[in-house]
């Protein structure tokens, strides 16, 4: 008896250490996996890591796992494209994905997710944006102006797009996302465009506001981490930013400040690849993801994205209510990104877009 | 081990020779067969039916400016970064070459420590270093040579020395490894027959060291056709790589037939770049030179 529990330690002892390792050699290459043990059914999750991931492990990853005793593999670096594969193959490594509008957009579009069973999946609460064809929104989160109070050295910041495209009365260095979306509607909208009628974009007029501006952005970022980092230390006095990294930044100190005015809001969906024999658990999970009180305790404690979800909030304090982008205050001030618009358009307007950036 | 095997005719032996080498390079064959040929293969296959035979995705290429304008650009890039490459991997080589083993070694021991390091981890440091009140530029403007930071960052000389940092190792190990093949003596001897420095270096060394140069700028060029990281990171608008237009049409753009026309072409105008190698410096140097 006592060997046998011996060996069980010297077995957990090397199994933890070749994990270790395998973290350690993963966590540089590629997705991470990291497991949330319990007996019985499996159910494989990816999503986009750190500490959004972290967010969801806390509030639904954990609680659901010791609730229906199943054990929940994740892995990170969600896309469309690793969906297409799945399906195309009938080889499923993800039970269930969470995606960013643009991929769901593409999904429905090619027929690769999975319809929602209401049945299962009680949608009465949820806000009418977070809900499409084949998925629902999980978070509402906010791409919008972003500024470091400290290097702006006492000037007066920038309040909203016009005042960003307006170099003379706000100087210093800027960034962009090197991506079309979103920015083409911070183009319309500096020129005047109402926010609710951006969509269909005039493309002509965007691009001719975007001419405006291009010089004077000295960085274009390409990732998450780079905006923070640019705003961090003060290389740039005002960019783009995610919503969510802003407030992370800010409560680490970081004197940084996001303006809600012409704020892009967007979602992150659940999706289930199509077809996959698992997709009953997969609902299940959903349903108990989206719940008031699940969402409510995610936002409220571990990250400062928004509730699809409208009584989460009544877990959530007043004071943390308003830096979260679906706060009805906050929201008014905002446009909806339209994913339908650009699922059909991306290829197109990406490829105007590159162009114009090399010329 | 030759007492344990039975003698029989020497045919028979070498037969025997040549099976157990097949065996030993057959793990190999399988590898490059499941990870290599079969991919390339499918992604070409890909690249010309969608679903059925086509070349439209070739033509797409090549009548949309875009492609061929970033084909370009991509070319460019490779081309500057296989020179600053050169011109500070071959200094070094040819220093190391004559250093002390001590010396030597402990320039080695740094070479492939930056080797290591994730590229990631070695762009992001580039960044701290030149940004417009990095390291660099905190000391030239409190030391009042410049009165305005610096632009190295986001733009083409960030990306030059960004992608240089990297393929140090690349360029110096195959030039050393060259060199090292090089008999010292013959510069003795040059310079003896009333040489200077110079015309030594010109007309021995370097002529010698040719192999060298030709496989680490081969190697380095090829590397930087596909890169992309370290373009996106530290360089400008201006800086797209044909690699990240690849990754757009997989991941965002589910339009994997243009994805594999666009490989197959990057693939082709590498294979091109060997070619010329090839036929004006001789393929067999490339591993003839190289003795890691």
């Amino acid at each position: 008896m006592k060997k046998k529990k011996e060996m069980k330690r010297r077995e957990f002892i090397a199994t933890t250490g070749m994990a270790v390792g395998a973290a350690l050699v993963t966590s540089s290459i590629g997705p991470f996996v990291h497991t949330t043990m319990a007996k019985g059914k499996t159910l494989r999750i990816c999503s986009y890591g750190g500490s959004y991931q972290e967010s969801q492990r806390k509030a639904f990853f954990e609680p659901f796992a010791d609730k229906f005793g199943v054990k929940i593999i994740e892995t990170s670096g969600p896309d469309i494209a690793k969906i297409k594969a799945q399906v195309d193959n009938n080889a499923y490594e993800w039970d269930l994905a969470d995606l960013e509008t643009r991929h769901v957009a593409r999904g429905e579009l090619e027929n690769l997710l999975e319809p929602l069973d209401t049945n299962v999946v009680d949608l009465s609460g949820i806000d009418k944006k977070a809900l499409r064809k084949a998925a629902v929104g999980n978070i509402f989160w906010t791409t919008s102006l972003a500024y470091n109070k400290e290097a702006l050295k006492g000037r007066k910041p920038a309040s909203s797009w016009a005042d960003f495209w307006d170099v003379k009365n706000f100087p210093g260095p800027r960034a962009l996302q090197d991506q079309a979306p979103f920015n083409l509607e911070y183009a319309l909208i500096a020129d005047g465009v109402p926010m609710d009628k951006l969509y269909p974009l005039d493309l002509d007029r965007a691009f001719k506001k975007m001419g405006e501006i291009r010089e004077h952005i000295t960085v274009w970022w390409k990732n998450g981490a780079q905006q923070i980092q640019l705003l961090t230390s003060a290389e740039v006095n005002y960019s783009s930013a995610w919503n969510g990294r802003v407030n992370v930044a800010q409560t680490k100190g970081v004197p940084l400040e996001i303006v809600w005015e012409g704020g892009c809001v967007d979602l992150d969906w659940w999706c289930i690849p199509r077809g996959n024999p698992n997709k009953d658990l997969a609902m299940k999970f959903i349903d108990f993801a989206l719940s008031a009180e699940r969402q409510g305790e995610q936002m409220a404690k571990y990250i400062a994205y928004g509730p699809t979800n409208l009584g989460a909030f009544k877990y959530i304090s007043d004071e943390r209510a308003k830096q979260l982008p679906s706060y009805p205050e906050n929201l008014k001030k905002q446009f909806a990104h339209n994913a339908d618009y650009w699922g059909a358009k991306l290829a197109e307007v990406t490829e105007r877009w590159k162009l114009w950036m090399i010329s | 081990m030759s007492t344990l095997i039975p003698k029989t005719n020497g045919k028979n032996q070498q037969q025997r020779a040549a099976l157990r080498q097949f065996l030993l390079v057959l793990p190999a064959l399988i590898a490059l067969l499941l990870f290599f040929v079969i991919p390339i293969g499918s992604i070409f296959v890909k690249s010309l039916f969608d679903p059925d035979l086509t070349f439209k995705h070739y033509i797409y290429f090549f009548q949309n400016p875009l492609y061929t304008r970033v084909l370009w650009i991509t070319l460019q890039i490779s081309v500057l970064a296989t020179l600053t490459s050169l011109i500070i991997g071959y200094p070094l080589a040819y220093v190391l070459r004559r250093a002390k083993p001590t010396v030597r070694s402990g320039f080695m021991m740094c070479i492939v420590l930056s080797f290591i390091i994730s590229l990631l981890v070695r762009n992001y440091s580039w960044i701290m270093v030149l940004q417009r009140n990095g390291v660099v530029n905190m000391l030239l403007t409190t030391l009042g040579i410049v009165e305005f930071p610096l632009k190295m960052l986001h733009n083409k000389i960030g990306v030059m020395v960004g992608m240089t940092h990297i393929f140090i190792p690349y360029i110096v190990f195959p030039i050393y490894s060259v060199m090292t093949g090089i008999d010292l003596s013959l510069e003795k001897a040059a310079q003896n027959l009333g040489a200077s420095r110079w015309q030594t270096f010109w007309r021995i060394s370097f002529p010698l060291s040719l192999p060298g140069i030709g496989a680490g700028a081969l190697l380095v060029f090829i590397m930087s056709i596909g890169f992309f990281i370290t373009p996106a990171l530290l360089g400008g608008r201006k800086e797209q790589m044909l690699s990240n237009l690849i990754q757009i049409q997989v991941v965002d753009l589910l339009n994997w037939s243009f994805a594999s026309a666009m490989s197959v072409i990057l693939l082709a105008v590498t294979l091109i770049i060997f070619a010329f190698y090839n036929r004006y410096l001789g393929v067999e140097r490339l591993w003839g030179g190289v003795k890691l």
